[in-house]
């Protein structure tokens, strides 16, 4: 689901500012495996290929660019190209349980905010 | 009225249907299997079609004697598909035995290459894993609801219902895989059961997190869903494995002896090879022999997930798959009576939910809708009748606001309308699909006449909603990257959960209904159009791309169908262009809220 993936990646960003700029794609991988889903139940990726593929999909839609070095996904770089987009991804996402009648989404949204809460963002190298 | 006087008699009127359901959810399916002596449980075989005869291991053979894997030789797997296919009547038992046997096959033919490739990290195939995988595999649909997969459009609204299991479940999409969980985790029959069964494991770890490890498996997910799985390499290296020859990963694929078992079962039964030509089943039947052989070569990926190493064999699956889809699964006549019973099983779920709300806690209510939803093909239907014929009569007591109201009490009138599902189905071909052109909103629909029962069926297709879709775009102000969020996940991931709740169709129904008095109009909406267009929406990066997927991969897909009585021309697009008002006033709304919230 890559609007969660865009709202994950949003929080992320909100949390440490620095990292709209540059952000390591193993970094984040690390929060989406080891503290999302470890700690918070929560995953909607198989795996990180299934991750990068939706940021695939967010630099088709012109919201973030990937600087793959030697084409290995392990070293891929995120720049946040458009804050704005993907800040209204994020309230769209916020919003869809009201809007939806999906309570689920809701649950999601709670458990993703949990997860930012208790994470203090190292800085990159 | 006061509100004790309501509340007795919303007991006294819903209580018995109330409780009988809990009673046989607990009576049938929740009481521990005391009556049954693991130890003196003998091994034994059946003859299975299609394959022949099948070891029924001990512990297989225990399985399935209790009440919760029993009720699945009384589960269809094709839902009504027999109406159209009068063969494909086989059961959910028989696949479920079918995928085992499979599975046993393929582990014995990979066992041999882990043997050679994997020896040097230390992996092997035990009987351990042969016992966790044929349980999983018995096991895979132990959750079932009847009428096939017609309630996965009604996941997103049962599963809130599900308590402690909800933590385990991650984005859920398959009411069946969601229900099969919770019987894994929180079913008193099952949980003894597969304590026995682990008695069979010698690994003392393996045993320990016996039940875990197969529901681990059957729910198909990459990442460990418990946490004294998570650190643990070696179980989940061979969870992974075991997993990825029952089923696959997304993203990553697998062996899937399910898909593998339901191809041939499926064709076989329906008699697929009637609707193709010589030279596409002359195809098909030499993939089939391969297939049911395990005549296929297999990989495996850093010892760990099992594939298809079989290029051409793989791709005449996939033809195959879409072939059964488009013939079987997902025609028109299928997403009627699936939208159908979708209707039915959301009306009936939400009373039974509603009056547990009012004299039950949520842990009984949960149970209650368990009974409710495996029921027995046949007595899932009396139960229906039951409980929304109550519903009509006493509607007033379950305190529903309106349109909820209305939208409950007119699916009693539907559930008739389940009486002549033969005649429905055998009226949708193309030769009495007959189309008609709104000049109003330039947009084409198609229509039945009902002529024996005396309706009509509008039919609304992806090109009319695509339509409505590109309107609703061009009209909103966002960038295209906010409006594709919007309909990914306010109309698409949502609908694929809770297609009534997210596409508003009580609203709908009631609109319609209120413009035109004089006609009785019931509303459907076909929940595989939404699975079928979130399955392809990676390719949709703006309009155009939107349009030409809407446009190549579903433009025939009904994504409404309109019941009402017999009407001239003039009144049947009056109310269609009703309908397609409303949707895109409700398109809009999605769009335009992202510019008011702050």
């Amino acid at each position: 689901m890559w609007t969660y993936t865009a709202y994950i990646l949003g929080k992320y960003c909100e949390k440490n500012p620095e990292k709209y700029n540059e952000l390591p794609f193993i970094e984040f991988a690390k929060f989406v495996f080891d503290v999302l889903w470890r700690k918070n139940n929560l995953i909607f990726h198989d795996g990180i290929k299934d991750l990068f593929e939706d940021f695939k999909y967010l630099q088709k839609l012109g919201i973030v660019e990937l600087h793959e070095e030697d084409e290995k996904i392990e070293k891929a770089k995120v720049k946040i190209k458009d804050k704005e987009k993907l800040a209204q991804i994020l309230r769209v996402v916020e919003d869809s349980g009201n809007l939806t009648g999906v309570k689920l989404f809701d649950v999601y949204a709670r458990r993703i905010n949990s997860a930012i809460e208790t994470i203090s963002v190292a800085p990159s190298s | 009225m006061s509100s004790d006087l309501y509340w007795r008699d919303t007991y006294s009127t819903f209580g018995p249907l109330f409780y009988e359901l809990l009673g046989y959810y607990e009576s049938n399916y929740n009481r521990e299997p005391t009556w049954i002596d693991y130890a003196k449980v003998n091994a034994s075989s059946e003859v299975l079609p299609i394959y022949g005869e099948s070891p029924l291991p001990k512990y297989v053979m225990y399985l399935s004697q209790l009440p919760l894997v029993n009720r699945l030789t009384e589960i269809r797997q094709l839902a009504y598909t027999h109406v159209l296919f009068p063969g494909a009547t086989h059961t959910r038992y028989e696949h479920s035995r079918g995928v085992m046997h499979r599975c046993s096959r393929i582990l014995k033919k990979l066992a041999e290459k882990i043997e050679s490739d994997c020896k040097d990290k230390g992996i092997s195939i035990t009987d351990d894993d042969r016992i966790v995988l044929e349980i999983a595999a018995l096991l895979h649909d132990l959750g079932h609801p009847a009428w096939g997969h017609a309630l996965d459009g009604i996941t997103g609204f049962v599963v809130q219902l599900l308590g402690e299991t909800l933590k385990y479940l991650f984005a859920p999409r398959k009411l069946d895989i969601a229900i099969t969980l919770y019987l894994l985790l929180e079913n008193d029959q099952m949980l003894k059961a597969l304590e026995f069964c682990s008695k069979e494991i010698k690994d003392a770890k393996t045993r320990e997190m016996f039940g875990k490890i197969v529901a681990q498996i059957v729910m198909e997910e990459e990442q460990p869903l418990f946490p004294e799985m998570k650190d643990n390499e070696t179980q989940v290296a061979k969870t992974h494995l075991l997993t990825t020859i029952l089923g696959t990963y997304r993203g990553r694929g697998g062996i899937d002896a399910d898909r593998l078992d339901w191809l041939v079962r499926d064709a076989h039964h329906a008699n697929l090879g009637a609707k193709l030509d010589a030279a596409t089943l002359q195809k098909y039947d030499a993939y089939m022999e391969l297939n049911k052989t395990d005549n296929f070569k297999v990989g495996i990926e850093d010892c760990e997930f099992a594939f298809v190493d079989d290029p051409k064999f793989k791709d005449t699956m996939t033809e195959l798959r879409e072939k059964i889809y488009s013939e079987i699964y997902e025609g028109i006549e299928r997403s009627f009576s699936d939208s159908l019973l979708m209707r039915l099983a959301y009306s009936a779920t939400h009373v039974i939910n509603t009056v547990g709300n009012s004299f039950a806690s949520s842990s009984i209510t949960a149970r209650t809708i368990m009974g409710y939803l495996l029921m027995y093909d046949n007595l899932m239907k009396e139960f229906t009748s039951d409980i929304l014929q109550l519903s009509k009569q006493h509607g007033q007591l379950l305190g529903l606001p309106d349109p909820s109201a209305r939208f409950t009490s007119k699916s009693y009138d539907l559930f008739r309308l389940s009486e002549d599902i033969k005649y429905i189905m055998h009226s949708l071909s193309p030769k009495t699909i007959k189309e008609e052109y709104l000049e109003s909103m330039n947009l084409h629909f198609n229509y039945v006449e009902l002529e024996q029962i005396g309706k009509k069926l509008i039919i609304t297709t992806a090109e009319a909603f695509s339509n409505l879709i590109e309107r609703a775009f061009n009209a909103s102000k966002a960038t295209d990257a906010c409006k594709l969020a919007i309909l990914f996940q306010n109309i698409l991931a949502a609908s694929r959960i809770n297609a009534i709740g997210a596409m508003k169709v009580y609203t709908l129904e009631s609109t319609l209904q209120d413009r035109c008095k004089d006609a009785n109009i019931c509303l459907l909406v076909n929940y595989y159009f939404f699975r079928k267009f979130d399955d392809c929406f990676k390719e949709v990066h703006d309009l155009v791309s939107l349009k030409e997927v809407l446009q190549k991969n579903l433009k025939s897909t009904p994504i409404f169908f309109i019941i009402t009585n017999k009407m001239d021309s003039s009144k049947t697009k009056e109310i269609f262009e009703e309908l397609c008002g409303n949707i895109l006033a409700n398109f809009l709304a999605h769009f335009q809220s992202i510019e008011t919230i702050k």
